[in-house]
Order: structure tokens, then C-alpha cells, then sequence
């Protein structure tokens, strides 16, 4: 017959020394640091660091995958509080990384600006030539005998609807991915900070 | 030599005795050094910042009555602090963050030599790093209303971001409301009116020909955005609490938005009867100053009269 082990048994089979948390928290810190490296690695080959989208989109996706990096670096953190050697050098690491991120929000900011203006641009651009095909078109009837001048100027003040709303729609979607960009970086930096100076005062000798 | 030219002499050597000193004293150690670093970049950034803001400021624009607002509140508050903050020491962990603060923004200060905001931005990101390796990041725990308004006054033109963030989470709304509201205000008075949109028609029916678009500027948010400025420089200037700080800034933005509908009204009226001479008027800085000064006007005697106004006692926990 099978019998329930009682609460004596399982405090004598409980032993602290081989369920150590902060061992787990090392394997599932160094996990997620690995984790975060492999997609670093993927996301930044082939760099093209002097394309203004490719760098948009790698800050992007790294400020997505920024939580990873400080749940794994805080998990990490907590395993080798004990531990002064790994401690020191780790905070100061999270203090370090913290002030990258945080930069970095000023770099989205940045490349934001600049994408906009030059999105703007094309679409100004475009937009110009389609307008003066079309006051050729109204200067010269033989270009487009089966369009009325009517139909013209209709579609002129069209063109002119649309890129207005094509430029704001662009500004727009272009502020909004920035803002959530410096948001994640912004966030992760200081609590990266914060990690680092934890790590720098912990009690723990 | 004349008298006057041996005092603009004397007057000289005590300034360069003085400039050698600070030189001196900005050399002496790798903290100084450091600091130093980041005082030229904010010194690079000023004629700039001074610039926009002169400007600005004779444009008539209010936004600069915050900026010039914040640095009175902010030296004020440090001022008076000084002796306690001067017994801030700053750990080893906090000098070295301050000192990556300072240098990491004063490293990629030139690359950024095209953008004002971006300027104003690393300037503020090293002003915050000065703070944290000279007094320690618990300088913003004790200090935190001075040393943020101070920080926030270095970008010239907060208004422009304010808007730019309401543009870009709400889109047209606020507009959309401001001619909706506009249409009610005429129909309260007995003028047919429609609004679409952000698009106000004086017409029972949708009419392009008598059709007037509320534009962002027209939105009534900069000058809400000025008055909650001014409601919280107000509420810090008169020691008042939170609370009723947050009030005059509720007031501040009610009142303006409110004050705007009559404006819409009246500029739909100048463009669709009037003619375009009478828009331009009203659409311009005269126009705009006059409806400033009454909104200025009022908002300032229902501050004045919440700030008068004794505060309940609260039992203190």
C-alpha cells in the first residue's frame, strides 16, 4: 500500500544546499542574456549602419527585445549577489548598458526626424511631378484628348487631398513607432541603471 | 588715461584673475575635468537656445514665458537649498554614472550639430549627469521640482512638442471638437451651422463654399498648453499644494479651450461675410493678441481668486 509522506519526511528530503534559487536564477538569467545575444546577432547581420530604415528597424526590434536583456541581467544579478567578484563587474555592466539604452533613445529620435523629412520629401516629390503631368495635360488638350478639363482639375485637387493626408498619415506612423522605441529604451535604460546601483550598494558583502 | 579708462582696466585684470582661477580650478581633477566637458557643451548649445528664444520671444510667441518661468522657479529653488545640497556627497556608483552621463552625451553632441531639439535634449541628459556625479542621484529625490524645471527649460520650444505628441495620439480630434462645439455656438445664436470633421460649415447642409477648416494652430491647444504652464509656474510661485496646483492647471486648460470657440466663431464668420482682409486680422498677431490678452485677463483674476482663497485644513497624518 502506498503511503503519503508526512511533513517529517519531507522537511529530512528537503535539502536548501540543492534547491539554491539563485542557482536557477543564473541558468534562466544566463538564458535569457543568451537569448537576447542570438537575436542581436541575427538582427544586426549585415549591418548597414548608413541606412537610415535598417537602423529605424533594428533599434526597433532591439528596444522590443530590450525586457529580455534586463530580466535576464536582474535574474542574473540576484544569483551572484554572494558572489562580489562576478557582482561588481556585472553592475557596473547594467550601470553601462543602462546609459547605451537610454542614449539610444536620443539616436530613435534622431533617425526619426530625419526618415520623416526624407519621407516627406519623396512624397512631396512625387506628388509635384504628377501635378505638373497634369498642367501639361490642361495647357496642351492633345495629350489627353478623352480626359475633360473638368475631370483635370478634379483630379489635381485629389492629388493635393492626398498627399496631404499621405505626408500626415507618414509623420505620424513615423512619431508613433519612435515614442513607443524611446518609451522601451527609456524604461529598460533606468531600470538598467537602477539594477546597477542595486548591484554596486547590495549589502551583501 | 582718464579716470573711467584705468577702472575698464582694473575692471579686466580682476576678470581675467577671475577666469584663470575658474580655469584653474576647472583643471585641477578628473571630476572637474569632466564637468568642465560638459559645461562647454551646455556653453556651445546656449547662443543657440538664446537665440530661438529671443526670437520667439519678439514673435509674441508665449511659449518662452514657461521656459523663462521654469529657470526663475528652478534657480530659485536650488538657491535656497544651497547649503543643504552642498552637504550631498555623491557615491562612487553615481560619480561613475554621472561621468558616463557627461561623456557619452558629450561625445555624440557633434554628430547632432543639424537639430536644435536633439541639441536641447544631450544638453539636458548632461545637465543630469552634472547633478548625479556632483550631488549624487538622490539630488532628484529631495529636489526633484527646481532641478526638473530647470532641466526642461533648456528645450526652447516645449509647446511644439506638446502639440507634436497631441498630433500624433489623437490626431484631429481636439480640432474635430473645437468645430463642433463652434457649431453649437452658432446655432445657440441662431446661425445655421454644421461641422464635419475638423471642417465648420455657416450652412443647414455641408457646404465647401461657406466651409472653414479648424487647422492645429486654431485647436486652442498651444495656449492651453501656456496656461497649464503658467498655472503650475503660478501654484510653485505662491507655495500653494499639489492639489491646488493641479486645479489652476485644469483651470488653465478649460478656460483656454473655452475662450477658443468664440474665436473659431468669430474668424469663421470673417473668412465666409467678411472678406480675407478681416480673417487676416483676426487670424494674425493683432487678432490673436487681443483674444490672448482676455483670455490672459481672466485666467489670471480665477487664478488669483483659487490662490486667495484659504486652504481647508487637513488633519497631518
Amino acid at each position: 500500500m502506498a503511503t503519503v509522506p508526512t511533513n517529517k519526511n519531507f522537511t529530512k528530503s528537503y535539502n536548501p544546499q540543492a534547491y539554491n534559487p539563485q542557482a536557477l536564477c543564473c541558468i534562466v538569467g544566463f538564458a535569457c542574456l543568451a537569448g537576447f545575444l542570438v537575436d542581436l546577432a541575427v538582427l544586426s547581420f549585415p549591418p548597414s549602419l548608413g541606412n537610415i530604415e535598417w537602423r529605424i528597424g533594428f533599434l526597433q526590434r532591439v528596444s522590443d527585445r530590450s525586457i529580455i536583456l534586463l530580466f535576464g541581467l536582474a535574474l542574473l544579478l540576484y544569483g551572484t549577489l554572494d558572489f562580489r567578484t562576478w557582482r561588481r563587474p556585472l553592475s557596473l555592466l547594467c550601470t553601462v548598458l543602462g546609459v547605451a539604452f537610454s542614449l539610444s533613445s536620443i539616436l530613435v529620435i534622431a533617425d526619426g526626424i530625419a526618415f520623416q523629412r526624407q519621407t516627406v520629401t519623396a512624397i512631396t516629390t512625387q506628388a509635384a511631378q504628377i501635378e505638373s503631368q497634369i498642367q501639361n495635360a490642361q495647357a496642351d488638350s492633345t495629350v489627353a484628348p478623352n480626359i475633360t478639363p473638368e475631370q483635370l482639375a478634379q483630379a489635381a485637387q485629389q492629388l493635393k487631398n492626398q498627399a496631404k493626408t499621405l505626408k500626415s498619415n507618414a509623420q505620424t506612423s513615423v512619431i508613433k513607432t519612435g515614442v513607443a522605441s524611446v518609451g522601451n529604451f527609456l524604461v529598460v535604460g533606468l531600470a538598467l541603471v537602477g539594477l546597477g546601483r542595486y548591484g554596486a550598494r547590495s549589502p551583501r558583502a | 588715461m582718464g579716470r573711467g579708462t584705468n577702472r575698464a582696466i582694473g575692471q579686466w585684470k580682476k576678470a581675467k584673475r577671475y577666469g584663470l582661477a575658474t580655469l584653474r580650478l576647472s583643471l585641477r581633477s578628473n571630476h572637474n575635468r569632466i564637468v568642465t566637458c560638459g559645461v562647454l557643451v551646455c556653453l556651445f548649445y546656449f547662443p543657440l537656445w538664446l537665440s530661438i528664444v529671443g526670437r520667439e520671444t519678439l514673435n509674441g510667441s508665449a511659449d518662452t514665458l514657461l521656459n523663462f518661468g521654469f529657470i526663475y522657479l528652478g534657480v530659485q529653488g536650488l538657491l535656497e537649498s544651497r547649503q543643504q545640497m552642498a552637504l550631498y556627497k555623491p557615491a562612487e556608483d553615481d560619480r561613475l554614472l554621472g561621468y558616463l552621463l557627461i561623456l557619452s552625451g558629450a561625445a555624440i553632441f557633434p554628430l547632432f550639430l543639424s537639430s536644435t531639439s536633439l541639441q536641447a535634449l544631450l544638453c539636458m541628459w548632461i545637465l543630469v549627469g552634472i547633478a548625479v556625479c556632483t550631488w549624487g542621484a538622490a539630488i532628484f529625490r529631495n529636489y526633484a521640482v527646481p532641478l526638473v524645471l530647470l532641466i526642461v527649460s533648456v528645450y526652447p520650444q516645449l509647446g511644439f512638442v506638446g502639440n507634436t505628441l497631441r498630433r500624433t495620439l489623437t490626431a484631429n480630434q481636439l480640432e474635430s471638437w473645437m468645430a463642433w462645439l463652434s457649431s453649437l455656438g452658432f446655432q445657440a445664436v441662431g446661425q445655421a451651422a454644421i461641422a464635419q470633421d475638423q471642417f465648420l460649415s455657416l450652412s443647414a447642409d455641408f457646404d465647401a463654399t461657406k466651409a472653414v477648416e479648424v487647422a492645429s494652430g486654431c485647436s486652442g491647444f498651444d495656449m492651453a498648453f501656456v496656461l497649464a504652464g503658467v498655472g503650475l509656474i503660478l501654484g510653485l510661485f505662491f507655495k500653494q499644494p499639489w492639489s491646488k496646483i493641479l486645479l489652476l492647471i485644469i483651470l488653465g486648460v478649460v478656460l483656454a479651450l473655452v475662450f477658443n470657440v468664440p474665436r473659431i466663431m468669430l474668424l469663421a464668420i470673417a473668412v465666409v461675410y467678411w472678406g480675407q482682409e478681416s480673417f487676416n486680422f483676426w487670424h494674425g498677431s493683432i487678432g490673436g493678441q487681443i483674444f490672448a490678452t482676455l483670455l490672459l485677463t481672466c485666467y489670471y483674476y480665477a487664478a488669483m481668486t483659487l490662490i486667495s482663497r484659504k486652504p481647508t485644513k487637513t488633519s497631518s497624518l
